[in-house]
């Protein structure tokens, strides 16, 4: 794979405002940040936010869920967990507000030159640096094959569900395959009942030999897909994998 | 990256230790000590999980020693604020405040 060193940027602290914000699920929310000074970051890369929150200097990490492609403002994509802290605060943040930021940061990072198909793996909010992958490409025009499987438990809690849709009809590079692991009845092409297993994922990724493969998600979702992959024959070293327990 | 969760645990049940010892040295545990020693207890539980999920996650070493000094340096603030909250750092306060600035600003704190 390729060393990203080279074009990696130095991680900046600085303020930024919250210009817009979006809800996306009834647990999460999307939020456009201003930087005071923009900055290059590369698909799959993530910030850290800062804030005092009842009194405690508390910062979390945070994936940046829009392409480098817009780069007079980023966004990043926060799922409310269920003993939340920053995730929160993040939710129910007025626009205006201002944050401290740092980043960009990670390796889990997609590259054009790395090749021309990618296979990405996500649950949950392990989504967002997936979606900013898929529309960096988009946005390039690039020739590169996507095929995205995503995992929620309830169409419901499908984040980015309109936007991944719209781009899988409208782009014919990109595949979306939805997988609802609570719904008994799933009556959409390319959506299925219940969780990625390795009849389906062996099925779909077929067509995706030597492609990279990026996981995202919590941690027992990104072993099990590490564990059928391996089963799969996959070599290892075309995994990259980001975690967290959100 | 090969650290190890384990090594990260490590320093930090030394540096819980280091605290208790301090606080004891003059065999009482003030009320003041007692609430510094508990705002520093909790928030290692979550550094280390905070910790845990960025060892998960694909970090260069220079971008893990970054990540880790922005939590290191949120404990720091937030026991300086609890010793502040009564207006005043006593004397017990603050040496228990220096050994976890101290931690805090270790290169090689894990
Ligand atoms: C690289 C990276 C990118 C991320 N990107 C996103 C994103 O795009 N969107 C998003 O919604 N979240 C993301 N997260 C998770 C996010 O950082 C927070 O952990 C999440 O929002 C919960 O924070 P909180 O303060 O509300 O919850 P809190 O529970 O107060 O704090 C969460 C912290 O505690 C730890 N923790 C909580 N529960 C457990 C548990 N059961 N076991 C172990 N540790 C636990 C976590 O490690 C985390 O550091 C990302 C995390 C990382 C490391």
């Amino acid at each position: 794979m390729t060393d990203h060193s080279r074009v990696k940027q130095k991680p900046v602290e600085q303020l930024s405002r919250v210009v817009a914000t979006r809800r996306e699920t009834n647990d999460t929310k999307t939020l456009r940040l201003r930087p005071e000074i923009p900055f290059a970051w590369l698909p799959g890369q993530f910030i850290t936010v800062r804030a005092i929150i009842d009194n405690k200097r508390v910062t979390r990490a945070y994936s940046i869920s829009s392409s480098p492609t817009k780069r007079e403002w980023l966004e990043i994509t926060v799922r409310q967990t269920a003993t939340p802290t920053m995730s929160k605060y993040l939710n129910e943040i007025p626009e205006g507000s201002e944050l401290i930021i740092k980043g960009p940061y990670g390796r889990f990072i997609w590259s054009e030159e790395v090749s021309d198909k990618v296979v990405l793996l996500g649950a949950g909010s392990g989504i967002t640096p997936l979606k900013t992958i898929v529309e960096y490409i988009l946005d390039k025009q690039l020739r590169v094959k996507i095929n995205l499987l995503y995992s929620c438990p309830r169409l419901d809690n499908v984040i980015f569900y309109d936007i991944l849709k719209k781009w899988s009809e409208s782009a014919s590079n990109f595949e979306f395959n939805l997988f609802l692991t609570q719904e008994k009845h799933v009556n959409s092409e390319n959506a299925f009942s219940g969780r990625i297993n390795r009849e389906r994922l062996g099925k779909l990724i077929s067509d995706y030999e030597e492609a990279p493969i990026y996981i995202c998600g919590m941690p027992g979702f990104v072993e099990s897909m590490q564990e059928m992959l391996s089963d799969l024959g996959i070599n290892p070293r075309l995994v990259r994998r980001e975690k967290w327990s959100g | 990256m090969h650290r190890e969760l384990e090594e990260i645990k490590s320093s930090l049940s030394k540096l819980i230790a280091e605290l208790e010892r301090k606080a004891l040295e003059d065999d009482i545990i003030s009320k003041d000590e007692q609430a510094l020693l508990e705002c520093v207890q909790r928030d290692i539980e979550n550094l280390e999980s905070q910790l845990a999920e960025m060892l998960g996650s694909s970090l260069d070493e220079q971008e893990f020693r970054d990540l880790a000094a922005q939590v290191l340096q949120d404990m720091f603030e937030n026991a300086l604020r609890v010793a502040k909250s009564d207006g005043k750092i006593t004397r017990d306060e603050k040496e228990l405040i220096d050994i976890i600035q101290r931690f805090s600003l270790e290169e090689e704190a894990f």
